[in-house]
């Protein structure tokens, strides 16, 4: 193998370099962690070896090397001589995965995430034309080496060799959650390592070339595609042909990338915009970046721009860190564990501490901060030597002699008898090697680095409270975490906290620090679990990221609940949903100023996940074994929680399945949800079950699905009714069309009964997705139909109407119609005109008068015909809605018409078996009656429907009309004591019904009793819950509220505040102004 | 827009308002704020009352009291007594007037209606001033007063404050 300091030749075999000393470690291929000689498997990710995959090697121990012009880098891995072959570089196991693939002649590939570095030789043709093919090919080595090794560097994957030009992945086969700077970071060192190359080459053989890169960030299917005589790994999308473009469209020398890219990245470095590109194949124009260099202090990569939410549900943890700072103050020192799976919160707890440190103790402190890297955690040493360069103000740019200056200086503050050793090894760990004198090696160097920094933390720290922040130990190095821990003493004899923050990942090296600081300073030891946040925490973040949000329910529930309790999701999806435009900013007027309202731009609940986070959950699913990751793939199917019967029998795999959910359960992707009725998981995080799921091909899917629906009907078989929708989801999913539909259908009759109308509508919408809009059958009639009556619950007319008018329209369409189906149809869409007024816009209704009057002359016309049948439901529902036509829409209302149907409509309900529209026809009737003012009349037919509803099981929507109206009709004749429990019933039984409206008008009607019986502070508390509705709903739900804006106008007035009355009164009037016109259009209750 | 204006005592467009709405269509609003007839005369004969209107309290006052005697409402049967009460005073008849106020006060008290009660204080005060009945005028004034005390009604209890303290000044 070749040196990876030097790059010459050694045995394979050897242990040391022959020629610089360089110490070879066995590496992993996959985690880079050291190996031991024997390791069959890998100690620190599971992965199996085999001779070859050890191939790589690492650095181990003090690295005793030449001095380099800049500070030291990641230990390279060796690439081997001669003419590069792609298999060269791919890692053994991806290897054997593609061998196994083309012996099966599978497909097989998954949906990611990937970052795609294009890299190619420009001047590379020029080359091949003037040189000898053996020169020519000495200098393509050259150059691919070069661009070769930061691919490695930041753990990217090579996918191929073009020619000229390579293709690396970040992202696949192999996630890690900062995959795009990863490549950035890979681009611009190629570029940095070509331009010596290029003057070496151009002193040799006087040609000139240069390297460009592209790079794009996107969903892309990637896996093994090709034949059964070649397969390779390789990644199809759009996202790479862009990523192709980058690199085409890029100027030599310099590093390109598309948008996608740069939103992962922006804060990280800094960019020159390139504005919008016009690129082959692409319609728009699109936006391109030069990265020009890494910002020395990398920016914020968290948290959303522009927003700022205060510290939400950690409380208790902050209160131990400020005694924590008080003790420290005092001159005790402690060790600090702030433990946390990815986005709970770590870093911005130590945020707040660093805040709370400096207001506690003053001036006279320190507080300095180191980070391990994701990419640099083999990198001996790579830790400390970050924590010297803080502490003494050595900066990544700084020329050696500087560095080396530096070091000085810190020696110099050592005692006499450790000042020379000490320069000597904190040299060596900056990869300084001395002119003169014996290098130290092995133990010795570690012995000599402890001593040495002892004495360098006690000459630095011991005077001075001071604060050493370790954060993301979780990527920490060995070798700093095992000095870290023999440095731990220090903590008695000085004011010195050791902060130390990380994931509960127990399989990194920083786990072990974290428990001998827990058995054996358990004194000095806090520590902080951070879990992830309550439901109402959760609410509170996101109504402070957000300070003023109207978000619909259905969304912030799905957000709420997706993000499990991790604020970094929380975060993440807010800002999702702000970039993706689904929420907006406005700035309304308020007293005094303006005030930021954060609107949703439409009442839809889904998002998609964003492309970090889906980064950072698969980076989690890549450390599973294949098996155990088929699993996770296969219950993410199922759903968010699944059952271990029902995985068991849809898992081929299922002789190891226990195995594999064992491994799921201790790295804490799923929990154990229930074991009655029977065992059943839950993944840990809702979003985890959608990254693992987004990850599985589409045809894969389909096949899951469907084999998931067959195994639950053969389980489940006793209890389908429960798992309806379920079922039509996986059929549906599953391609699995008639019954899919049928599913929905019976989920959707399933949801209605039990008031969840919002199910009932994606359950109907779900089937009609399945049937082609030209079809005319029944059954799209009746689906139409059935999705029209679900709107009209949810007191969406115009949705209902739509729904309706397209039902008749394939009613016409039908050969064979049947006439009462007609009848029906316009008697519902005349029910929905009506509904519609005083919750929808004049405009709105003028809009739907036509359609009115359509269906009230069909109606009209057929009355005589079904009056001379036999009675039937059909003619009281018509004539129930032409009464309600006659007063409600007509205008002047012609009361005797109306009071006529209505009575029609009585005597005919009463030959017939139905209570539900007996009481329907006896609402019409003493609708009328108030219309008319009779009061006491209409207060005993109210009295009659009531005693009606109160059958058992009678129908609940039928029943909060009756409760109410009865309640409603007191309150008429002034029996204000007697009307309230009946409104309160009437509210109660519309929350259960999800009946908008009417539990805004039970509160509202209560408000007017109370307003009646002069107790106003009630008219006011009841505004809360009504404004909470408007505010939660939109206006065609709620309904009127105008006459309760008056009420508490009215009270607003009598106890002297004129301006808030006055402020209510008009928005009364407005809304007034905006259902009817002004009030040339009003009616008399509308002065009133 | 009546009902704030009259809590506000704009009565004038109060009346206004409702005299130019009678010959409109009672058109009924599905849910409980129907503009019935009762609640239209109601408030016009509050207004009249308030504006001490002889000619009107005479038109709506006796309809009021019709409509509510039909159908039992109380509430409208005070309002409709107190706005009798006032006419009666109006009219120089004090015993009459009295009769209507107490029985006003009657139903009011019976409903535990605090505001309509101290209304009615505040016009049984006026009618002791009116008979030089300083001592029940102040025991009027001061009822009043703690009704609308305790409703924080601030400018009525302003009102009465005022009545009470000029009664002591006169006195």
């Amino acid at each position: 193998m070749d040196c990876p300091n030097c790059g010459r030749p050694n045995r394979e075999q050897a242990n040391y370099c022959r020629f610089c000393g360089t110490h070879f470690a066995l590496a992993c291929p996959r985690c880079r962690a050291v190996l031991l000689p024997d390791s069959a498997y890998c100690d620190n990710c599971g992965l199996p070896l085999s001779p070859a995959a050890t191939a790589l090697p690492a650095a181990h121990a003090a690295p005793v090397m030449a001095p380099e012009p800049t500070a030291p880098r990641p230990v390279e891995p060796a690439l081997p001589a001669g003419q590069p072959q792609l298999q060269q570089y791919i890692p053994a196991e991806l290897m054997q995965k593609l061998e196994a693939a083309r012996v099966r002649g599978e497909m097989v590939g998954e949906r990611r995430i990937v970052t795609m570095l294009f890299c190619d030789v420009k001047g590379s043709t020029a080359a091949a034309e003037q040189l000898d093919p053996e020169d020519y090919s000495e200098i393509m080595n050259g150059a691919f080496t070069h661009m070769i090794r930061p691919v490695y560097r930041y753990e990217g994957t090579l996918a191929r060799l073009m020619g000229d030009a390579l293709l690396a992945f970040f992202g696949a086969p192999i996630a890690h959650e900062d995959d795009p700077q990863r490549a950035v970071l890979a681009g611009l060192d190629i570029i940095a390592a070509m331009r010596d190359y290029r003057d070496q080459v151009r002193e040799k053989w006087g040609l000139d070339f240069d390297v460009r890169v592209g790079i794009n960030t996107g969903l892309v299917v990637v896996g093994a595609v090709g034949s059964d005589l070649r397969v390779e790994y390789s990644a199809l999308g759009d996202a790479i042909n862009l990523a192709a473009r980058m690199e085409q469209t890029a100027t030599p020398g310099s590093v390109q990338i598309a948008h996608e890219t740069y939103k992962a990245v922006r804060t990280l470095f800094e960019f020159e915009s390139l504005g919008a590109l016009e690129v082959k194949g692409k319609s728009e124009p699109v936006p391109a970046y030069r990265v020009l260099r890494r910002k020395s202090a990398g920016g914020q990569v968290r948290g959303i721009e522009g927003l700022h939410a205060a510290l939400v549900g950690r409380d208790a943890e902050m209160t131990a860190l400020r005694d924590m700072v008080n003790d420290l103050q005092q001159g005790v020192g402690r060790i600090v564990g702030i433990l946390g799976e990815a986005g709970l919160g770590k870093t911005r707890l130590v945020a707040e501490t660093a805040r709370v440190f400096r207001a506690t103790c003053g001036a006279n402190v320190a507080w300095y901060e180191v980070g391990s890297l994701s990419y640099e955690t083999s990198q001996a040493y790579g830790l400390f030597q970050r924590l010297i360069r803080r502490v003494q103000g050595i900066d990544d740019n700084d020329p050696a002699a500087v560095v080396r200056e530096k070091l000085a200086q810190l020696a110099s503050s050592l005692p006499d008898d450790l000042r020379d050793r000490a320069l000597q090894v904190f040299e060596a760990l900056f990869g300084f090697k001395r002119e003169a004198g014996a290098p130290v090696e092995g133990e010795a160097f570690r012995r000599e680095l402890r001593a040495a920094t002892q004495a360098w933390w006690r000459a630095r720290f011991a005077s001075v409270p001071t604060m050493l922040v370790f954060d993301d130990m979780h990527w920490s190095d060995a070798a700093s975490v095992a000095l870290l821990r023999e440095l731990l003493p220090l903590i008695g004899e000085m004011p010195l906290v050791l902060m130390c923050v990380l994931r509960t990942e127990r399989q990194a090296p920083a786990w072990q620090l974290r428990n001998t600081a827990d058995e054996e300073y358990h004194h000095r030891y806090l520590e902080l679990s951070l879990r992830p946040l309550s439901e109402a925490e959760s609410n509170e973040l996101l109504n402070r990221l957000l300070a003023v949000a109207e978000l619909p329910d259905r969304l912030r529930a799905n957000v709420l609940e997706k993000a499990g309790g991790n604020p970094f999701f929380i975060e993440e999806v807010v800002r999702a949903l702000i970039d993706s435009g689904a929420v907006v900013a406005e700035d309304r007027p308020v007293p005094g100023g303006t005030r930021r309202y954060w609107r949703a731009t439409s009442a839809g609940a889904d998002f998609e996940i964003p492309t970090n986070l889906q980064s950072l959950l698969a980076a989690r699913m890549d450390r599973l074994e294949d098996a155990t990751r088929g699993t996770l793939q296969l219950a993410s199917v199922i759903g968010r929680s699944f059952y271990h019967r029902l995985l068991r029998a849809v898992d081929e795999a299922s002789p190891e399945l226990d195995q594999h959910l064992g491994a799921l359960l201790r790295l804490d992707m799923i929990r154990e949800a229930a074991r009655v009725p029977e065992l059943e998981y839950a993944f840990r995080n809702p979003l985890t079950q959608e990254a693992v799921y987004k990850t599985i091909l589409l045809k894969r899917r389909r096949t899951f699905h469907r084999r998931v629906g067959e195994a639950m009907e053969v389980l489940y078989a006793e209890r389908l009714d429960d798992l309806l929708g379920l079922l039509a989801h996986h059929f549906r999913l599953g391609g699995q069309n008639d019954k899919a539909v049928d599913y929905s259908r019976r989920a959707a009759r399933r949801a209605v009964g039990l008031f969840a109308y919002d199910d009932a509508v994606r359950n109907l919408r779900a089937a009609l997705e399945l049937i082609s809009s030209e079809e005319k059958s029944d059954l799209h009639l009746t689906l139409r139909e059935e999705l029209g009556d679900v709107y009209r619950l949810l007191r969406d007319g115009a949705g209902a109407m739509n729904q309706y008018q397209q039902a008749l329209e394939l009613w016409r369409g039908h050969k064979a119609a049947d006439k009462l189906v007609a009848v029906r149809l316009h008697r519902k869409v005349l029910q929905v005109i009506t509904d519609l007024k005083w919750t929808v816009s004049l405009e709105d209704l003028q809009q739907a008068n036509a359609s009115r009057l359509a269906s009230r002359a069909m109606l009209v016309e057929a009355m005589p015909f079904l009056i001379e049948e036999p009675p039937q439901l059909e003619t009281v529902r018509a004539l129930v809605a032409l009464s309600t036509d006659a007063w409600r829409l007509q205008d002047p209302p012609d009361w005797e018409a109306a009071q006529g149907f209505a009575q029609s409509a009585v005597d005919l309900a009463a030959q017939l078996e139905s209570p539900v529209d007996k009481s329907q026809a006896l609402g019409a009737l003493a609708t009328v009656l108030d219309g008319r003012s009779l009061l006491r009349e209409h207060l005993a037919v109210t009295q009659q429907r009531l005693e009606l509803c109160r059958l058992p099981d009678f129908d609940l929507h039928e029943n909060i009309e009756a409760v109410r109206s009865a309640a409603a009709a007191l309150m008429y004749v002034g029996e204000y004591e007697q009307a309230l429990p009946g409104l309160q019933e009437a509210e109660q039984l519309a929350v259960r019904a999800q009946v908008i409206d009417q539990q805004a008008n039970a509160i509202g009607l209560q408000a007017q009793c109370y307003y009646r019986l002069d107790r106003w502070d009630e008219v006011l508390e009841t505004e809360t819950r009504w404004r909470d509705l408007e505010r939660g709903y939109p206006r065609e739900r709620v309904g009127e509220t105008c006459f309760f804006v008056a009420l508490s106008a009215g009270v607003h007035a009598l106890r002297g505040d004129p301006q808030r009355a006055a402020a209510y009164a008009q928005e009364s009037v407005e809304y007034m102004v905006t259902m009817s016109g002004g009030p040339e259009n009003w009616q008399r209750n509308q002065f009133y | 827009m009546s009902l704030p204006l009259a809590a506000k005592g704009e009565f004038a467009r109060v009346r206004s308002n409702l005299e130019s709405a009678l010959d409109k269509s009672g058109q009924p609003v599905r849910r409980g704020t129907m503009a019935h007839d009762h609640h239209v005369y109601m408030l016009l004969t509050e207004a009249a009352a308030a504006q001490r209107d002889p000619a009107a309290l005479a038109v709506y006052a006796p309809r009021l009291a019709s409509l509510a005697e039909r159908d039992g409402h109380r509430l409208y049967q005070g309002i409709a007594a107190r706005a009798q009460g006032v006419a009666s005073r109006l009219a120089g008849d004090p015993a009459a007037s009295a009769a209507h106020l107490d029985r006003a006060m009657g139903l009011f008290a019976a409903l535990g209606t605090r505001w309509q009660l101290g209304r009615t204080f505040l016009e049984r005060a006026e009618l002791a001033r009116m008979l030089d009945d300083a001592a029940g005028a102040r025991d009027f004034l001061a009822r009043a007063s703690a009704a609308f005390e305790a409703l924080q009604a601030a400018p009525d209890l302003e009102r009465a404050r005022g009545a009470l303290a000029q009664l002591q000044l006169t006195v």
